[in-house]
């Protein structure tokens, strides 16, 4: 069963037009998947089929373990979302609900190698000059 | 991606709970920089970016 409803897979595939350049999904899941990352995983499936400037590459948290480490992975479900670089975007846990959201801004930002955000937002993030860690807690919905 | 030192990880707390303990989250949204500060709720964009550049006294 999908999970993207066909009224919402229309308007995404509208939507995610203005992706100019590839946008990858780099997912981190373990051969017994728990059900969050089957979930994951289902969902992703389904966004990466929107957008053929979108595409999705499956990794095993073991057998690609020093991959993980490299990226900074440390927990799964993990969904990264990356363009001709990393820019350091994480999800941990499923990206539903409002988090699908989130999801699909950070693909279209990717996508746009822009983020959206205001320029008086960007003159206080240029200041900073050391390696910052952001962690997000949120809730599913 | 406004800056290449930030990177942004979005933690689903009932999925990782030891980290919600860690972290001692009480409300969502919750912002932990750099492992040791924390922002409590949702604030307007650039606001937020000045919290995290106070968080880090850069």
């Amino acid at each position: 069963m999908a999970l993207i409803k066909e009224k919402d897979r229309e308007k995404l595939i509208g939507i995610m037009k203005i992706i100019e350049e590839d946008v990858k999904i780099v997912m981190f899941t373990q051969e017994n998947e728990c059900q969050q990352c089957q979930a994951t995983r289902g969902l992703l499936e389904e966004v990466a089929a929107l957008s053929e400037k979108v595409s999705l590459e499956m990794r095993d948290f073991e057998a690609d373990a020093e991959m993980a480490k490299n990226l900074g992975v440390d927990k799964i479900p993990a969904t990264l979302i990356l363009g001709e670089k990393d820019y350091g975007i994480r999800f941990y846990g499923v990206p539903a609900g409002y988090e699908f959201n989130v999801l699909i801004q950070d693909i279209l930002d990717v996508g746009k190698r822009s983020p959206g955000l205001d320029e008086k937002t960007k003159e206080v993030l240029a200041t900073i000059q050391k390696p910052v860690h952001l962690q997000v807690f949120i809730s599913p919905t | 991606m406004a800056n290449d030192n930030i990177s942004a990880d979005m933690v689903s707390g009932s999925e990782f709970p030891f980290l919600v303990v860690k972290y001692n989250v009480s409300g969502v949204p919750h912002t932990v920089v750099n492992e040791e500060h924390g922002i409590a709720g949702a604030l307007p964009e650039k606001d937020f970016a000045e919290e995290i550049v106070k968080a880090i006294g850069a």
